[in-house]
């Protein structure tokens, strides 16, 4: 699987080829990704689909099976881990136990042979930043997590790398802490101008955070592009269920002539541009609606159409989904249109879209 | 998180208080047949000859020079077998420490080879070897790299070999968990954040290791403290022992009120040498664990320190830069196999011993028989003691695996201030001279009716082993996540289904090592045997000492190799069952 | 191998089946036909060769057994545990003469009933009232004679001449012998020995000190030492010595000069069956029975009578045999036993120095 991405001409990071196996279990087939200078990109993808291995042979930690790095042009595949001037922020933060934060924050300073005052100056001045100042001479252990992870934040930060490799840094937040911590790293990422390569499983997470995203599935990547690309164009089941909440109408496809397709199963036929399919696969797709695509409204009212009973009302605050279930047994999510009336449980409702809307993916 | 704690608080707290009383019967069991007949002996001491109170005996101690430089050179010999202990264990652990588990078990049986020995035959297999006339000197002086034969033995060096040969599985096996239980990321983040392994290894893997090592050099010393034949055998005039002392008082001058102040001695030197350690690293450090470093210090000290470690980090990338970078990864392998040969070479040797045609422990043989071997299996004495000694070491390592994992449980679950004062309590059979030891159990035992039985050496040997199971076992409790137990009495397990079901399963690792531990200490114990036994229930190491009264003769090289053939079968049949 | 194969015979007997070996001869003597004796002694080489000289024909003649067990080579601290217990795990021990006097004084010894008329033969150093000696050891030295050839030490003080007798030496690092031997070697007759004069051994001790270059602790270690040819002079027990040599190790044994001492029978105080046990150490005093234990063990008989019936070229290794008795003495364990402890304490602070 080939992903060329070729938008500059010297891109910051330029990955080629890079793959990693273990014996006969493949970890990462062969990937390309170019980063260019002070992107934030995001890794994203369910446990196992090769993401951290990927993150990992970008800082050196891992040696790679097949394919290169480069760095600003320069060839990096083989230089060791400390010698890459990349920071890398762990899941579990990886703060030395045995030494206070301030110590911690000045350590890859005093790596990098820092006079002594200007490495009290900078800790000072990063301790400050992630709004920390009072706690130099504690211990990780005496602080909370989210302050553990901003401690975290400042060791990599402060030395100002090119290039920060985050893996998860707020897997072990609450989501509100976590909500928080989002915009302190994209604060931080856009105060030092570093180059970001951010790996998540939470699809909310990449899509806020991210400039673009590197969509990940068993060991390759799925897709990459902008969130809006992703979540509007997915080119696959996978991307269209991994990103976003969204409903799929497997069935036949048929060319229904003037730039149209024709997508059918036991609940109906439904339409779409051929220009929104991607390539298919023995004629059979699966076509892909958001719920805030779908628009309450009897038959016929737009170019196509479904109808359904409500099973399910769900309010999530912000607004109410409903869950409707059709014919053959498959389910619906749409958005309830706040202005209307709230349907009662076995209600029949059709909802229906514009041709427009909808993405054939394989 | 702090909701959940709230509410399972009050739980909590009463299981926290109660806990303490798990210690219970070890309490009861040291009280009873360690505490009350060592302190009816030490009490000799102060008694007069009608009775009375008298502090004569002390004030001999007083005046008498030669007990307090006896007092140093045993600390002097203690101190270094620690040392040498640890800086030779220590990359041995760490090497064992990055092995997955079932390597790692396979390779520590290598480690324990050693133990399988008995260590009086170690300490002539290490005469045939340090000798004048020596298999080293010989190969030495034959490869014409010296002229004259190396002083190797009979000095301070003999017995430093001796000793750190003896006391080093011990090291690696107690700084082994604590440096497998650091997390391996960190050396990795140092990593990401530039610092080459020089100073990964010493600004973070060292200091996170420091606890293992000061838990194994105060075990390692405190065993040393007691120690009589090594220094018997491989010293010269000045490498006597204060445990050598008390056997000739107890033995020879039958004078048992001095033994007694000399045992006191002994003891309240290493009372103070666990005090000195409790004020640097913490008692609970022994088990293991990273919350001591809140005991390791002033932030003055600790400055100090990093500033040492950072030096030194510094000196050791400018050498390690100047290597190759591809021969600095056998560097390691290398040193490891030559640590599990110097463990394992005096056993090694010992085997074509016990081939040997000849009367005597002679390396090389000048010619070969089964002789011994055949000898030993057409003496009823020696198979009877052979079933004897294992049979006792197995009772043995299960009641001090289960009496000190009891009390190691409590200590790991309790709160409470007196937590301290039991962990003292537990290791203090470790610091009491077994001398001392023997003969108050044999008064006891002789009340009631236990001498010359099976569960008296039973009973005797587990009192000495209970300081290992206890340590073993709280170092794993340590690392133990006990929201576990609580998961699983929430699924309906009661208490001892908890403990059977899901507590003994994941701490598997620090209870097999327990027992390990336990059988050992019990299968190559000689002391309590000599007095228990009477002669009449002969263990191993009793008939191998009786036996070499009057000749040493190569009946022991075979006993030898049956034990390490029987225990490496089936180490090796457990290991195979684990799996 | 024969040898050992009836050495497991004998001990199984005892071990195994205690119960069907007294059974047959119990008819001939009712009065002790099912006792049974635990006797301790030094084990080793010396269970075989008591069995053979002692216990298997005691058992025979009076129909009690003999279980014996090994005793420690002190075995002192067991005794008194043993009489203030009243756990009479033995009923009759070997005790060195040392540990008799010790013993003595806390009162933990039981008659034994044997008179000099009783033992016509025996040594008089070898009886008293609580005590039996059954055999005769001495400290001698040895040399090596592929070092030394044939012109080789013939006393204490050519041990002590490392000029005319180069080689490495070991001595004893424990006082007893060792202030004898310095004493003899700085020209004190053998008779006039005692009491020491500890200056003078010690300032003699000072002169060999920079020139020994092994201080042995145990039996065992001496003979490993002469056997190995580790050093070429040591001091040493006879037997302990004769073993190398027996082994094949090229060494000489020098009794002129020599210190012999005695060990035999002790019964713990209050013992039960302390008839028994006498009638077992009287029985020891006989001469044939002793002999038979010096083709095995290189001790001397205590009973004179017994070189009747040894053979010439065997009686050259025992040190009671009259050719070398005559050029020794026995060690004085009165002087030892008002000492020991003072003196002990000495030799260990003038061994760090």
């Amino acid at each position: 699987m080939v992903n060329v991405d070729t938008t500059n001409v010297q891109p910051k990071l330029k990955i080629s080829g890079l793959g990693k196996r273990y014996g006969e279990v493949v970890a990462l087939e062969p990937t390309d990704l170019t980063v260019d200078a002070g992107e934030f990109v995001t890794l994203l993808g369910p446990s196992g689909s090769g993401k951290t291995t990927l993150l990992q042979m970008i800082s050196g930690l891992t040696e790679p099976t097949t394919g290169t790095l480069h760095v600003d042009g320069r060839d990096e595949t083989a230089t060791p881990v400390h010698r890459r001037d990349m920071g890398l922020v762990f899941q579990h933060y990886a703060l030395f136990p045995h030494m206070t934060v301030g110590e911690n924050i000045a350590f890859p300073l005093k790596m990098r042979g820092t006079p002594a005052s200007e490495v009290r100056e900078r800790v000072r001045e990063t301790l400050a930043k992630v709004q920390l100042e009072q706690y130099g001479d504690r211990f990780p252990r005496e602080l909370s997590g989210g302050q553990q992870q901003r401690v975290a934040l400042a060791r990599c930060f402060v030395y100002r790398p090119q290039v920060v490799l985050m893996d998860e840094p707020l897997g072990a937040l609450d989501k509100n802490l976590r909500e928080h911590m989002q915009f302190e790293i994209k604060r931080l990422h856009r105060e030092f101008g570093t180059t970001v390569i951010y790996v998540t499983h939470d699809q909310e997470e990449a899509l806020v955070l991210s400039d673009r995203i590197c969509l990940m599935n068993h060991a390759r990547v799925e897709q990459i592009g902008t969130p809006r690309e992703i979540y509007s164009r997915p080119k696959s089941i996978f991307s269209a269920r991994f990103i976003g909440l969204s409903n799929l109408f497997v069935g036949k496809v048929s060319d229904a002539g003037d730039g149209r397709i024709v997508v059918a199963n036991s609940n109906g036929s439904f339409e779409a541009r051929q220009e929104n399919c991607g390539p298919l696969v023995n004629g059979k797709a699966g076509l892909v609606l958001r719920p805030e695509q779908l628009r309450p409204g009897p038959a016929g009212a737009g170019e196509n159409d479904i109808t359904g009973t409500v099973t399910e009302i769900i309010y999530v605050g912000s607004d109410t989904r409903l869950v409707l279930t059709l014919q053959d047994g498959e389910t619906l999510s749409v958005r309830h249109d706040p202005a209307a009336t709230l349907p009662a449980l076995g209600d029949s409702l059709t909802y229906h879209w514009p041709i427009d809307v909808a993405v054939v993916v394989s | 998180m702090t909701a959940a704690s709230l509410s399972a608080s009050p739980r909590n707290l009463r299981l926290r208080a109660n806990a303490l009383w798990l210690a219970a019967p070890a309490i009861a069991f040291l009280i009873v047949f360690f505490l009350i007949p060592v302190g009816r002996l030490l009490f000799l001491s102060v008694q007069g000859d009608t009775g009375n109170l008298t502090a004569e005996h002390y004030s001999r101690l007083l005046h008498t020079e030669v007990y307090w430089r006896i007092l140093i050179i045993t600390f002097r010999i203690a101190g270094l077998t620690a040392f040498f202990s640890l800086l030779l264990g220590y990359p041995l652990a760490y090497w064992l420490s990055q092995l997955r588990e079932n390597r790692r078990n396979q390779m520590l049986l290598l480690v324990l080879v050693p133990f399988w020995t008995s260590y009086l035959v170690k300490a002539f297999a290490w005469m045939l070897l340090l000798g004048n006339q020596g298999v080293l000197n010989r190969l030495l002086g034959g490869a014409g790299i010296i002229d004259g034969p190396l002083p190797l033995m009979y000095n301070e060096f003999g017995v430093i070999v001796g000793m750190v040969h003896a006391m080093m599985p011990l090291a690696v096996l107690t700084m082994m968990p604590v440096m497998s239980g650091i997390d391996t990321r960190l050396s990795q983040a140092a990593g990401t954040l530039g610092a080459n392994g020089a100073h990964r290894f010493w600004m973070v893997y060292f200091p996170l290791s420091i606890p293992g090592m000061a838990a194994g050099g105060l075990l390692t010393f405190i065993t040393s403290l007691g120690f009589f034949i090594v220094p018997a055998f491989l010293g010269g005039r000045q490498q006597t022992m204060l445990a050598q002392l008390i056997i000739i008082q107890v033995q020879e001058l039958v004078n048992w009120a001095f033994a007694g102040v000399l045992a006191t001695m002994l003891l309240v030197s290493a009372l103070i040498a666990c005090w000195i350690y409790n004020h640097l690293f913490g008692l609970a450090s022994l088990s293991a664990g990273n919350s001591t470093t809140d005991k390791t210090s002033s932030a003055w000290t600790r400055r100090f320190g990093f500033a040492i470690l950072e030096k030194l980090a510094w000196a050791t990338s400018a050498v390690t830069n100047r290597f190759a970078g591809k021969s600095r990864g056998r560097l390691l392998p290398a040193y490891v196999a030559l640590i599990v040969f110097f463990l394992v070479v005096p056993t090694l040797m010992v085997i074509p011993i016990a081939f040997t045609s000849s009367d005597f422990l002679e390396f090389p043989p000048p010619g070969y028989s089964t002789r011994w071997f055949s000898l030993y299996f057409n003496s009823p004495i020696w198979i009877s003691a052979t079933v004897r000694s294992f049979g006792v070491a197995f009772a043995t390592a299960i009641a001090a695996t289960v009496i000190g994992g009891f009390a190691a449980l409590a200590i790991a679950r309790s709160r409470s201030r007196f937590g301290g004062v039991v962990f003292a309590f537990m290791l203090a059979p470790m610091i009491v001279p077994r001398i001392v030891i023997a003969v108050g159990l044999f008064y006891l035992f002789a009340q009631m009716g236990l001498v010359a039985t099976n569960l008296g050496l039973v009973i005797g040997h587990t009192v000495l082993s209970i300081p290992f199971t206890f340590v073993a076992i709280a170092a794993v409790l340590k690392g133990y996540d006990w929201r576990l137990d609580q998961a699983a009495a929430s699924l309906g397990a009661g208490r001892f289904q908890v403990l059977r079901l899901i507590t003994v399963p994941l701490i598997r690792g620090g209870v097999i090592s327990a027992f390990l531990f336990a059988f050992v200490t019990s299968f190559d114990e000689l002391t309590i045997a000599i007095f228990v036994s009477g002669g009449l229930k002969s263990t191993l190491p009793k008939q191998m000492w009786d036996d070499m009264i009057l000749q040493l003769n190569p009946t022991l090289a075979a006993v030898s190799v049956v034990v390490l053939v029987i225990v490496t079968a089936i180490l090796l049949v457990a290991d195979r069952l684990r799996r | 191998m024969n040898k050992y194969n009836n050495i497991s015979l004998t001990r199984r007997t005892v071990l195994l089946g205690a119960g069907a070996a007294l059974a047959a001869p119990a008819i001939l003597r009712p009065a002790y036909g099912s006792t049974t004796l635990t006797v301790a002694d030094p084990g080793g080489p010396f269970s075989p060769a008591f069995r053979k000289a002692f216990y298997a024909p005691f058992e025979k003649e009076t129909g009690m057994t003999i279980a014996n067990v090994a005793r420690e080579a002190e075995p002192t601290a067991q005794f008194k545990s043993i009489v203030e217990t009243g756990t009479f795990i033995w009923d009759v021990c070997t005790l060195t003469l040392s540990a008799r006097m010790i013993l003595e004084k806390q009162d933990l010894l039981e008659p034994t009933g044997v008179e000099a008329a009783d033992a016509p033969g025996m040594m008089k150093e070898a009886l008293f009232s609580n005590f039996v000696g059954t055999d005769v050891y001495s400290t001698i030295f040895a040399y090596r004679t592929d070092k030394l050839k044939d012109n080789g030490p013939k006393s204490w003080t050519d041990f002590w001449n490392v000029e005319s007798f180069p080689g490495r030496r070991s001595l004893r690092k424990n006082p007893i012998d060792t202030l004898e031997q310095a004493l003899l070697a700085d020209g004190v007759p053998l008779e006039e020995l005692y009491p020491l004069d500890l200056d003078r051994a010690f300032a003699s001790l000072d002169k060999i000190k920079p020139h020994v270059d092994v201080w042995w602790t145990g039996g065992a270690q001496s003979t490993q030492l002469l056997q190995s040819g580790e050093v070429d002079l040591i001091s040493g027990w006879n037997a302990r010595l004769q073993a190398a040599i027996d082994g094949g190790a090229p060494a000489e044994l020098v009794w002129n000069q020599g210190l012999y001492s005695v060990e035999g029978w002790g019964i713990p105080k209050g013992n039960p069956k302390a008839d028994a046990a006498r009638e077992f150490v009287k029985f020891c005093t006989r001469p044939e029975q002793q002999a038979l234990y010096t083709s095995e063990l290189a001790y001397g008989p205590t009973n004179q009578k017994a070189y009747d019936s040894i053979d010439a070229e065997r009686a050259k290794v025992l040190p009671t045999a009259p050719a070398n008795i005559s050029q020794m003495r026995l060690a004085s364990e009165d002087w030892w036993s008002e000492n020991r402890a003072d003196v002990t304490e000495r030799f260990n602070a003038w061994l760090l120095i």
